[in-house]
């Protein structure tokens, strides 16, 4: 049986990546999250969601993605105490999760997706983002996915 | 001039029926060939009640739309069992249910059929896996007393014995053809009650993700259900979906599965079988997954299915559709279940 096939960033991407300074990217991070995801999440998953820290590690990047949901968007976070959720996989997976080319429950079987903390919230989570259609920017991404895949 | 052979007779095409716990998973469905679409309300009247799951009213509405704009139908499962507290709570989904249009509605437990039989006569009634009708008799006995025009065969019966019933009754029948595979006791399994109070038939599943605990820890990944230690992954170990049934447990010294493996169940090679038959209809387990895995699966049912009906004796199962089924599968094995028993 297999998922698609484990793609890492090359190591001076990683390297390169490591030595960005944290917060910068986690406030692109939260913004990316505003323009795309924000309006199309329903108020009652953003309710359940709100005051809790989430953490996106990227792990070939070597990268930790924090942000916060206040007063119903979301916000850069600085390093806190536990995150209530923290999601672990490489970068060309979340992209393949953000594109629909990978099904995430394939990447948890295979150990490529880690989530730790809060399953119900993990759920909720996964099945709003499965509600929302945004084609344009999954196509974007599909594109690049496609462009960048090693022949 | 040598004589043309006789054009066989199109054998009676196998309906697709494909899970659907979101919107966009609908959509995907309903574009890759789907006959039958089926899908849930937000709440405890069906056997996934997850949260962010399933549709409400609008949602359902649009899919109604699209769905016939494609020539597809709406199936919805109200596939719980009510119990006396809470019935007005499943009666009124019925009514939901006949007042937005939904082709049919997929019902297990007898009061609910009556009451649906009696008060919406012109809505279509499929009878639930949940309702474990393994007879012909008890099929037809729903037959008769509530006009249920299809019924899902649980997951119990070998191809002779799921063959008997197709021969012996004139309700449609569906079978599972591929999925996760639980410990099918269907309608009846109160397991997960003893670790979380909560069961898959009154409340919508066995494994509430409140009760849920995923941690790694020096020994490997733990999963735990109401605090009950499910399985310990190393880290080779591909982990399932956290269910009492699919379980590693120590019995008298020895750490195994006692229920069940976790697995997934495949049919593609019993097609030709299914169809010469006179199965009606393929169902496709998963409410839970993700749009991509409904996409998949949907496209290379689609694709087998109707090879089969051109192909009939000669259908060959292509090893491309079982990688791609293989690549979303849960376990790391594929079965035929209880269809294939060597030993009978």
């Amino acid at each position: 049986m297999s998922a698609p096939a484990l793609r890492r960033l090359p190591r001076p991407v990683g390297a390169l990546a490591r030595r960005l300074p944290r917060l910068p990217a986690s406030v692109a991070f939260a913004t990316a999250l505003n323009l795309t995801l924000r309006r199309r999440f329903p108020a009652e998953v953003l309710d359940r969601l709100e005051g809790h820290t989430f953490a996106i590690a990227v792990e070939d990047a070597g990268v930790e993605l924090l942000f916060a949901v206040r007063g119903r968007r979301f916000a850069p976070a600085a390093r806190a105490a536990e995150p209530l959720l923290r999601f672990r996989a490489v970068a060309w997976d979340y992209a393949a999760l953000a594109a629909r080319e990978a099904d995430p429950d394939t990447l948890f079987f295979n150990r490529r997706l880690v989530v730790e903390g809060d399953t119900e919230i993990a759920l909720l989570v996964k099945n709003t983002l499965d509600t929302i259609d945004i084609p344009r920017t999954r196509g974007l991404l599909r594109r690049a996915l496609r462009a960048l895949a090693p022949r | 001039m040598a004589q043309a052979a006789a054009p066989e007779a199109p054998a009676r095409r196998l309906k697709l029926v494909c899970p659907a716990g979101t919107p966009p998973a609908l959509k995907i469905a309903v574009d890759q060939g789907a006959d039958d679409v089926y899908l849930g309300f937000k709440d405890e009247t069906n056997a996934r009640n997850f949260a962010g799951l399933n549709f409400d009213e609008r949602s359902l509405r649009e899919g109604i739309d699209y769905a016939h704009r494609k020539g597809a139908q709406v199936l919805l499962a109200l596939n719980t069992f009510p119990q006396p507290a809470t019935w007005r709570k499943w009666q009124s989904a019925v009514d939901r249910a006949a007042a937005l249009g939904v082709d049919a509605i997929i019902v297990a437990d007898t009061g609910l059929l009556a009451y649906a039989s009696r008060t919406h006569p012109a809505l279509r009634l499929h009878l639930s896996v949940q309702g474990s009708a393994t007879s012909h008799e008890a099929i037809n006995f729903h037959h008769e007393r509530f006009g249920i025009r299809r019924a899902v065969l649980p997951r119990v019966l070998s191809v002779e014995q799921a063959e008997k019933v197709v021969s012996r009754t004139p309700v449609e029948i569906e079978v599972f053809g591929f999925g996760s595979l639980s410990i099918m006791v269907e309608g009846r399994c109160a397991l997960s009650s003893y670790a979380t109070g909560e069961s898959p038939n009154t409340h919508g599943g066995c494994s509430p993700a409140r009760a849920v605990r995923w941690q790694e820890t020096p020994r490997g990944l733990e999963s735990r259900l109401g605090g009950v230690l499910i399985d310990r992954f190393a880290a080779a170990d591909h982990p399932g979906y956290p269910t009492l049934c699919r379980g590693r447990f120590v019995v008298n010294g020895d750490t195994y599965y006692p229920f069940e493996e976790p697995t997934s169940l495949n049919t593609l090679e019993l097609l030709p079988r299914l169809q010469a038959m006179g199965v009606a209809a393929i169902k496709i387990e998963g409410r839970q997954r993700s749009p991509v895995y409904v996409q998949t699966v949907t496209r290379v049912w689609r694709e087998a299915i109707d090879a089969c009906a051109r192909e009939r004796e000669r259908f060959r199962v292509r090893p491309a559709w079982q990688e791609a089924l293989a690549g979303i599968s849960e376990g790391r094995q594929c079965t035929l279940g209880a269809y294939h028993r060597p030993w009978k």
